[in-house]
């Protein structure tokens, strides 16, 4: 399996925060969701890919290019959005057209105009009257109307209602139909990603807890909701995270070897992030 | 870097009337007052300021961290705008010339060849200016450059007035139509060094 995308040992410090040795591959054709409370290093993550900011050590590389030598040629087929649209407020939608075709070297303005006409965007309209749904669909289809092949999206999704959410994933699900197109999205909807990711990578303050399939992972653990007695019994390796209350224990649990306690559910992607977070906690 | 231009064009197209507005305002009057200084001064100033305002609105939108997502590199992006200010510099005082020219042909007053100097020397100021603040805003960002840009103009004009008030004068320095044509090369050069400043303050920049 070809990766589109490797991290090897890196890591940045700013401050208080510390992104430690964070290792991972995402491999071609799939969509990656980067998961993780504010802080934890998404943002971070993305914007070292890009080279936004630089590394204090490790090595990236994309499209199999080391980041900071192949820049330019990797950027080319990159699409980039942001949480916020970065467009001058006064131009347009076919400004921004104008202005893209003169920076990429592929861009198809065929395929924006299609874009424009799905998310019914008007061409004259200012970005600045935009709403913030319409802003981010702007940026999208400026992300996917240069023949990209893989999309870095941070946050791209949030603050949008769930319509406009529904319409985006879609969007995102058709682009990786093709296998030579990849997707890595960081948000904190896991909602979202639980619709769409085949892989979660989930970082807590600058650490990387894991980076695994997502099926393996809902395969892996369960929820166990049961008295304090019967929690006593159950082999505290496999216990994740815990939380007590008044009437008992919540717990994710591995699966182990042996037989699942009774009464051990399936977990939710949602449930699986949470208790990993809170099992780092302790 | 033609993409850079056009979104900064673009994004500075709602002062364009204004700098109309200006432009006809100034000329009206050096046609009543006899006096093309303030067109052929003011002009080229306001136009250089315009480069000013463009990295003011991206930082408003975080252009940054979108544009060097984009496949340009940061040398790309400093030259950019440089190009932008060279421009604008270039356009205002052509723009202050002609109409200068047509103010004194209207008044049948005046030498051309004077008006030329003088274009050509706030041309040069218009360079100096983007020479030395370029560098101040990409290191301190547009808010906090254009702050210790007033104080680097303020500071000789307050200093030639204590001085004057001290009573000392410059002597010996006698000002000469021929430096004004010199003042281009050494303008160029200072512009030259202010690219390399800039280029290296912005590789270093994490957005």
């Amino acid at each position: 399996m070809e990766p589109v995308l490797e991290l090897s040992g890196v890591c940045k410090r700013y401050g208080e925060f510390c992104l430690d040795h964070v290792n991972f591959q995402q491999p071609k054709g799939s969509i990656m969701g980067l998961v993780g409370e504010n802080g934890a290093g998404k943002s971070t993550i993305i914007k070292l890919i890009l080279n936004l900011i630089a590394r204090d050590a490790g090595e990236i590389r994309v499209f199999g290019f080391p980041n900071r030598e192949e820049e330019l040629r990797i950027k080319e087929s990159l699409g980039v959005v942001f949480d916020e649209c970065s467009f001058p407020d006064h131009c347009c939608a076919s400004d921004v057209g104008a202005i893209l075709r003169l920076i990429y070297k592929n861009w198809d303005e065929k395929a924006y105009r299609l874009y424009l006409d799905r998310f019914s965007l008007p061409e004259k309209k200012a970005v600045k009257d935009y709403s913030r749904g319409m802003k981010m669909k702007l940026s999208i289809a400026a992300a996917l109307s240069h023949r990209a092949r893989f999309l870095l999206l941070d946050e791209a999704t949030s603050g949008l209602d769930p319509v406009a959410r529904e319409e985006i994933l879609d969007v995102f699900w058709e682009f990786v139909q093709d296998e030579e197109h990849s997707i890595l999205l960081s948000s904190h909807m896991i909602g979202d990603l639980a619709k769409i990711a085949d892989y979660i990578a989930l970082l807590h303050k600058g650490q990387l807890l894991f980076c695994r399939r997502k099926d393996k992972l809902l395969e892996e653990y369960g929820m166990l909701r049961c008295g304090a007695g019967e929690f006593g019994e159950v082999d505290p390796a496999l216990v994740v995270g815990s939380r007590r209350h008044e009437f008992g224990v919540e717990a994710l649990l591995r699966q182990g070897k042996g037989p699942a306690p009774k009464g051990m559910e399936p977990a939710g992607l949602e449930e699986i992030v949470l208790y990993h977070i809170k099992g780092a906690k302790r | 870097m033609k993409g850079l231009l056009l979104k900064d064009i673009l994004s500075l197209r709602r002062q364009s009337k204004i700098l109309l507005l200006l432009l006809l305002f100034y000329f009206v009057f050096a046609i009543s007052q006899n006096d093309t200084g303030f067109l052929q001064g003011i002009v080229a100033l306001i136009c250089v300021m315009l480069p000013i305002s463009s990295l003011s609105y991206d930082e408003a939108v975080k252009w940054d961290r979108y544009g060097l997502s984009l496949p340009l590199s940061r040398k790309t992006v400093v030259f950019s705008k440089y190009l932008l200010g060279f421009l604008m510099d270039f356009f205002g005082s052509l723009a202050a010339l002609l109409l200068s020219f047509l103010t004194i042909s209207l008044t049948k007053t005046g030498d051309a060849a004077g008006l030329l100097l003088t274009s050509l020397v706030m041309f040069c100021v218009g360079l100096l200016f983007l020479a030395v603040i370029f560098p101040l805003i990409f290191q301190f960002g547009p808010e906090k450059g254009r702050l210790l840009l007033f104080a680097i103009v303020l500071l000789p004009i307050v200093a030639a007035f204590f001085l004057n008030k001290l009573g000392i004068r410059l002597s010996g320095f006698v000002w000469r139509p021929a430096y004004g044509y010199l003042a281009p090369a050494v303008v160029l050069a200072l512009l030259f060094c202010s690219v390399l400043i800039s280029t290296r303050i912005y590789e270093k920049k994490e957005f």
